[in-house]
């Protein structure tokens, strides 16, 4: 989902626990959208480059492009934020102290988001749920995803 | 801490049930009678609700209704927005006005 409508939404998360968790809701609107960063981390690993706005340039661009032919373009992107792994740790952690609370507030209200625009968008494929299973999928076949991303080539 | 699980625990239901709204949308713009009950968008939106509906009653066992109930009002704002979102639909001043007075009950219902 574009980043401004995760802002958008942390925004609104943040002022409705605002009364239960007063400035502690910070931390879960920062976390609403700032995971969103493994897309930048894959674009840099991917292209080698560290360009910001190309890279928010392209994720629009591939995002239109699915989003109106209901396709995917692109399957099996490992971003490790978004990944069952990462959310287990942080509930786990949570456990422990509050913070990881809010973060993990913030993580699991930006993934529903994204599983409700892959279901209406039917673009679960594109992204992969598991590092494990990532791993265990593609290993051996070191770049093969990097390939299939070369197919789609939107700047 | 079971106090404040039980309240996000709401919200979450609350969100829940807004998504389900979606689907029934999604599924209505599609429905007739010849697809009425293989309508998979239909049952996906009967299933968070029934989902959103197991888990408050959850979060009912360790927070007091009437601090717990008021907050599903929120789910008319997730409702506008994911409306907005995935929907096309318009937002004017008025809804978010009324957005924002939602915010504020809110607010007033959880401060003691």
């Amino acid at each position: 989902m574009d980043i401004i409508k995760h802002i958008t939404m942390g925004i609104i998360l943040s002022l409705i626990f605002y009364p239960f968790f007063n400035y502690l809701v910070i931390i879960i609107f920062f976390s609403s959208f700032i995971f969103d960063v493994d897309h930048y981390i894959e674009y840099i690993i991917r292209k080698k480059d560290f360009s910001l706005l190309k890279a928010y340039k392209e994720a629009q661009e591939l995002n239109k492009k699915q989003k109106t032919l209901k396709q995917v373009f692109i399957i099996d992107v490992l971003h490790i934020f978004h990944a069952i792994e990462f959310i287990i740790i942080l509930g786990i952690l949570s456990f422990f102290s509050k913070l990881f609370l809010m973060v993990l507030i913030g993580l699991l209200f930006h993934n529903l988001l994204d599983i409700i625009e892959m279901a209406y968008y039917k673009t679960f494929k594109s992204r992969s749920p598991s590092i494990i299973l990532w791993l265990i999928k593609h290993n051996g076949e070191k770049n093969k995803w990097q390939q299939r991303w070369a197919r789609f080539n939107p700047l | 801490m079971k106090k404040t699980i039980a309240i996000i625990i709401v919200l979450l239901s609350t969100f829940l049930t807004s998504i389900g709204q979606l689907f029934f949308k999604f599924g209505a713009n599609k429905l007739s009678l010849e697809n009425l009950f293989s309508n998979y968008l239909l049952f996906i939106g009967l299933i968070l609700y029934a989902i959103a509906l197991v888990i408050f009653i959850i979060a009912l066992k360790n927070n007091e209704l009437s601090l717990l109930y008021p907050l599903f009002a929120t789910s008319y704002i997730w409702v506008s927005l994911l409306s907005m979102f995935f929907l096309n639909e318009t937002m004017n001043l008025l809804k978010w006005l009324g957005i924002f007075l939602i915010i504020v009950g809110v607010s007033f219902v959880a401060k003691k």
